[in-house]
């Protein structure tokens, strides 16, 4: 089969790849008609996550048929149109349980290397690192989706792919990010990072009643649809994210902020994103916490910080002492995709939103390629990438 | 509502972004050999005394170099290199009076500043054109809210209905949960935050 392959930093090829097999009871194999690039694949594709190895599979957010069920599973059938959440879960764990499904205690078939990174386990995870299971991803032909009968949930044919896709990760994961900021009616809700995430978090906040909803970026096209989803908008190229904040909220600072943005923070005109690029190439620190630092500073408080942007190591020179005398409170993960898809999908056969908006460009799989560098450097327009196998 | 992408783009026989990062790795690179070692540049040119001046220019190099890699626009740093160039230029040139016995070093050293000052304006002028070209094209995504409405319309609106009706598994784990932890927005609270 066809695949987008990992070979190293900026290099991802489509090859041909054997294809999978059923390797468990509770597996499914399904043939992808519909999968996406997100922004957690460029850190891969950039070099700074640890744990991936030449010939890795790319792709977390993918669905399609089940063509093969393993023997144990009765959840599926072949035939089934389902939507795969990037978390990979048990279903039975401690953790699993307690619907803390993205540190699911079974799925992870290289604990020892997460236990090494993170002083214990979290969940496996699709096309992603060695560290998260090094599970083969869905920019595919065909994958293996283990633990079949717990994760995946089968989307009505009423529903077309572009609406439902992104069930799989980025719509819960702007709506967990919202979810996690307690959001009031009198809030502000300032988010940083206008991509693929913070649009989904710009819409989850409005429709969990935000009074005000603000949006960091500075790329215009992704500022334009920030505005178009209700976010009064801030181009930290033109001006000055402090300055406008303290405008916005009467100089009290937003009283919930979200990270969308993660450890690739560009430098904004501040010198510490600078020194923070200069460490990061000579390996001083892995991860540049730019927003981090700008969040913590800025929030009301008894604020929320909540961050689904992703981290992968070390940061420096967090103001941690204004944010615990601010008395901030500070939510992250993974996403428990599994905790809110049903509800999710319940919205969009509501016609309440329509994820699709956010899809820029719909290209065939073997263009994949290309597409990461257009993604990644915003190049025509580019917000969100759809592969068709 | 997605547009096909018709072909690549691979115009440009230099790719701006790949010459301005090793053009920053060089002044790093070169400014670190100033700041650690200003004895052996002044030497070859002789120009002894002049240290300080020299771990000065590496200074400026090291930051050209870091704003050079760590700007996703790179021209003003191009810009500050050509700059840059000037000044070692004409530093130089002050080691071409006759009595220095290092006149031909610092003649070669000139050259080859000159040499160096062509690469910085090309790549200046190269990721000028970048810009230019990106900017001229704006995408207009202003239709694209994703609601059936307008988002003043919609505020709220995921607070209307009892999210938590709806069945499915895990669903008694996550009610459990919730009422056992008060006040930690257990997640059956977490989806009706608010209402
Ligand atoms: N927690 C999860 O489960 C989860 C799931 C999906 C994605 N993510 C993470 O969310 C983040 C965003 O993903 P995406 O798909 O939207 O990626 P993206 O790269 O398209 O978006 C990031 C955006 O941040 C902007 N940005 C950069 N520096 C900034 C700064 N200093 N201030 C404000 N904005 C800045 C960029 O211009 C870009 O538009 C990534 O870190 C990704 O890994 C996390
Ligand atoms: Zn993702
Ligand atoms: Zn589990």
């Amino acid at each position: 089969m066809k695949a987008l392959v990992w070979h190293g930093k900026k290099d991802i090829r489509c090859e041909s790849v054997p294809d999978p097999r059923i390797e468990d009871g509770r597996d499914v194999i399904i043939k992808v008609s519909s999968c996406a690039i997100c922004g957690s694949d460029l850190h891969l594709y950039d070099g700074f996550v640890p744990g991936m190895k030449s010939g890795d599979i790319m792709g977390h957010e993918f669905m399609g048929e089940v063509m093969e069920v393993g023997r144990d599973n009765k959840k599926l059938k072949v035939g089934d149109r389902i939507v795969v959440p990037f978390t990979i879960i048990c279903g039975e764990c401690d953790q699993c349980k307690r619907g803390n499904f993205s540190v699911c205690e079974r799925t992870n078939r290289n604990k020892d290397l997460a236990e090494k990174a993170f002083g214990r386990t979290t969940a496996g995870l699709f096309g992603y690192t060695h560290l998260t299971g090094g599970y083969p991803g869905g920019q595919a032909e065909y994958v293996r989706v283990p633990f079949a009968d717990a994760g995946p949930v089968k989307v009505p044919s009423s529903l077309s792919d572009e609406q439902v896709l992104f069930l799989t990760d980025i719509f819960p994961t702007g709506w967990q990010a919202a979810v996690q900021c307690d959001i009031e009616p009198t809030d502000t809700v300032a988010i940083w990072g206008a991509g693929p995430v913070g649009q989904m978090a710009i819409r989850s906040a409005i429709l969990l009643g935000a009074k005000q909803v603000i949006a960091i970026d500075n790329v215009p096209e992704r500022l334009s649809m920030a505005r178009a989803g209700g976010a009064i908008t801030i181009n930290f190229d033109e001006e000055s994210v402090v300055e406008r904040i303290d405008e916005l909220t009467d100089r009290k600072g937003p009283e919930k902020c979200i990270d969308a943005v993660g450890m690739e923070a560009h430098a904004s005109r501040s010198i510490d994103s600078m020194v923070d690029r200069a460490k990061q190439a000579v390996m001083l620190e892995s991860d540049r916490p730019h927003v981090l630092r700008e969040m913590m500073y800025l929030c009301r408080p008894a604020g929320v910080l909540s961050v689904p942007g992703v981290y992968g190591g070390l940061v420096d020179k967090l103001p941690f002492g204004a944010a615990m005398n601010k008395g901030l409170t500070i939510r992250m993960g993974q996403t428990h995709v599994n905790r809110y898809i049903h509800d999710l999908l319940r919205m969009i056969e509501e016609g309440k939103i329509d994820p699709s908006f956010v899809i820029t460009h719909t290209v065939p799989l073997d263009k994949g390629p290309d597409m990461y560098k257009a993604f990644r450097d915003k190049e025509d327009g580019c917000i969100k990438v759809v592969l068709k196998t | 509502m997605s547009h096909h992408l018709t072909g690549s783009h691979h115009g440009n026989h230099m790719d701006p972004q790949s010459l301005a990062t090793g053009l920053g790795w060089f002044s790093i690179a070169l400014g670190v050999a100033e700041l650690v070692s200003p004895g052996s540049v002044t030497r070859t040119l002789g120009l002894r005394g002049t240290e300080p001046v020299v771990r000065a220019f590496g200074m400026r190099e090291i930051v050209t170099g870091v704003g050079l890699l760590s700007a996703r626009n790179p021209a003003p740093w191009l810009w500050a290199r050509v700059a840059g160039d000037m000044l070692d230029i004409a530093s130089a040139a002050t080691a071409m009076n006759r009595h220095n016995p290092h006149r031909n070093a610092a003649g070669v050293a000139i050259a080859s500043l000159i040499g160096v000052t062509l690469v910085d304006v090309m790549a200046a002028r190269a990721a000028q054109a970048a810009n230019h070209e990106r900017s001229s094209h704006v995408y207009d995504y202003s239709d694209r809210s994703g609601m059936p409405r307008s988002p003043s319309m919609m505020r709220g609106a995921a607070l209307d209905d009892d999210l938590t009706d709806v069945d499915h598994p895990f669903r008694d784990d996550r009610r459990g949960q919730s009422t056992e932890r008060p006040g930690t927005a257990g997640w059956g609270a977490e989806v009706t935050a608010g209402a």
